[in-house]
């Protein structure tokens, strides 16, 4: 998969941008506030029809502009696509070849996305990884989408309950039955689908992360469910009847708080090197290696979830964090795919690309990209 | 403030309607005759004076009890529960319910304030424990409120003894799997039935 033109009107701070990247590494150099970031996010819009910026969506369209458009030509294994997205001050609508078709079903290409706050994924709070794993599942699940949605719907409508003052307790009881026994059939849906791409990802990460570090031991990205993983293993029924159990044990302290304390928006996933887990233990050094090696295992996932098909890598600005040496291995490795990749950067030093063949290098300056001879 | 004004005013309060198009409506009205405007009032007014709640199934009526509360002919055994007047209209187009409604006016959803109170459910029990109902068909909106609904009377009616039955989803008649969305499929693959 790949994009072979892609252009950009009145979106963030580009007026209008025409990009004919080349099929493979396309780096986008420029000072800060240019407009690189913004084509990045551009390209995962298209494809995945959410922005990883996650903010109102109209704050996408430029200033004093009316509405903002992204095109682009996109090639998978099946044929090539015109894709377009338009975003005007009521909503984001996506057309594939002119017909209209749902966020969902925006691009049918896959995109890894690498930005530098993914650097501290593993020390960051919970819900930064439940984001990441989720943002992983809804490019191949769509169910997976519609399901967090509604989920998290729920919880909002269940909070508002316990926080209803006017409620008295045996009230509140029986308003929060329903929502309850909603919170427990999506809840454990989500679960197991969580569960299910996670060992998925276990089946691909360990080679990826020996290859980083080869004196280390195996490396694991472990779901921890806070309904637990014994119930897990039992099978969606259990999850069920798990995730009630524990809404009726936290009952008074839900009460108290105000806020829903059971359920798959507590989950977490834990990095583990061997026995040991990486957030406690790890130096920094292995922090940045698992992550490496976790965004190489999603792409491998994408690529056998796609029947073979290489995902576009976006990596914006990643370079500047990693260490050298990681840095080195990390374009080895880019370098030796075959997938399109986007690579953001300040300056041409920060990325290294040993013996990369194909490589298209465009300046990003107040929002135009010139390609450089 | 001139009439002109008053009525953009008011108009661009109705739903979906902004300044301009009001504006567009309220020259379009003055141009028309003199009839034209005097219709409209009278039936703006007609809808609030003459429109009011079916005592039985809190559908919008003219006359109370309404159409088909009165009608004999409909079996009054079954009573299928929707969130809104235009739910019940939905059913009717289908022509193959023959049995009654109740309207609740809403669903269950806390975050807009609305609760059991704010719908017609305690109508609904009242009607329940007089009549002669053997099966309430729980017919709202496939999304949360509508299931946090469907649970709410469900856990209301059961002790009562009545049958109470939730609107089969899946696949749509005459579609085709493959332009069906992910969720409404794996719904449809669990709610499958024996043939």
């Amino acid at each position: 998969m790949h994009i072979d033109d892609l252009s950009l009107r009145n979106f963030r701070n580009i007026a209008d941008l025409r990009l004919t990247p080349g099929k493979r590494i396309n780096l986008l150099v420029g000072r800060n506030a240019q407009g690189k970031t913004n084509i990045i996010e551009a390209i995962g819009l298209l494809s995945t029809g959410q922005s990883f910026r996650a903010q109102d969506f109209r704050d996408m369209i430029r200033w004093n502009a009316q509405d903002a458009e992204i095109a682009a030509r996109a090639t998978c294994g099946a044929g090539a696509d015109a894709l377009r997205v338009s975003i005007d001050s009521r909503r984001k609508s996506f057309t594939r070849n002119d017909k209209r078709v749902t966020a969902a079903a925006a691009g049918k290409f896959f995109t890894v996305l690498f930005a530098p706050e993914e650097i501290l994924l593993l020390k960051g709070p919970p819900a930064s990884r439940r984001r990441y794993i989720d943002s992983i599942i809804f490019q191949l699940s769509h169910t997976h989408r519609s399901n967090s949605m509604q989920y998290e719907k729920i919880v909002r409508h269940r909070n508002r309950l316990l926080q209803d003052a006017r409620l008295s307790d045996s009230a509140r009881r029986e308003a929060l039955r329903p929502w309850d026994e909603q919170l427990a059939d999506i809840g454990s849906r989500i679960v197991m689908a969580r569960s299910e791409w996670c060992r998925r990802i276990n089946g691909l990460l360990p080679e990826r992360y020996r290859a980083i570090a080869p004196e280390d031991a195996q490396a694991r990205f472990v779901y921890v469910p806070h309904c637990g993983a014994n119930a897990v293993e039992k099978g969606i029924d259990s999850v069920k009847e798990r995730l009630r159990a524990q809404l009726e044990e936290r009952r008074s302290d839900e009460a108290v708080r105000g806020i829903t304390l059971a359920g798959p928006h507590r989950d977490d996933l834990e990095a583990e090197i061997g026995a040991s887990r990486v957030k406690h233990f790890g130096s920094q050094g292995q922090h940045r290696s698992f992550v490496l090696a976790l965004k190489l295992a999603e792409m491998d996932l994408l690529r056998e979830a796609s029947g073979g098909e290489e995902p576009v890598f976006l990596l914006d600005d990643v370079a500047s964090e990693l260490d050298a040496e990681r840095n080195r291995f990390f374009f080895e490795v880019l370098g030796a795919a075959r997938g399109q990749v986007f690579i953001t950067a300040t300056t041409d030093a920060d990325v290294r690309l040993p013996g990369v063949g194909e490589i298209s290098i465009f300046d990003v300056s107040g929002g135009i990209a010139t390609p450089r001879k | 403030m001139t009439p002109i004004d008053r009525l953009v005013h008011e108009l661009a309060k109705l739903p979906g309607i902004g300044e301009r198009t009001a504006a567009r409506l309220a020259f379009f009205i003055l141009r028309q005759p003199h009839e034209y405007a005097l219709g409209l009032s009278r039936a703006i007014s007609d809808v609030k004076e003459k429109v009011r709640l079916c005592s039985e199934c809190m559908n919008l009526t003219e006359t109370d009890p309404c159409a088909i509360c009165s009608d004999h002919r409909r079996n009054a055994s079954t009573v299928c529960v929707v969130e809104d007047p235009s739910d019940a209209l939905a059913v009717e187009r289908t022509h193959s319910f023959r049995g009654r409604y109740h309207i609740l006016h809403g669903a269950l959803s806390p975050l807009d304030g609305v609760g059991p109170d704010d719908l017609k459910i305690a109508q609904l029990i009242r009607r329940l424990e007089s009549g002669s109902t053997e099966e309430v068909i729980v017919a709202t909106n496939a999304n949360v409120e509508g299931e946090a609904t469907a649970l709410y009377l469900s856990k209301l009616i059961k002790p009562t003894g009545i049958k109470i039955t939730r609107l089969a989803s899946g696949i749509p008649v005459g579609g085709d799997l493959e332009y069906i969305d992910a969720s409404t499929l794996t719904r449809a693959f669990e709610e499958r039935r024996e043939i």
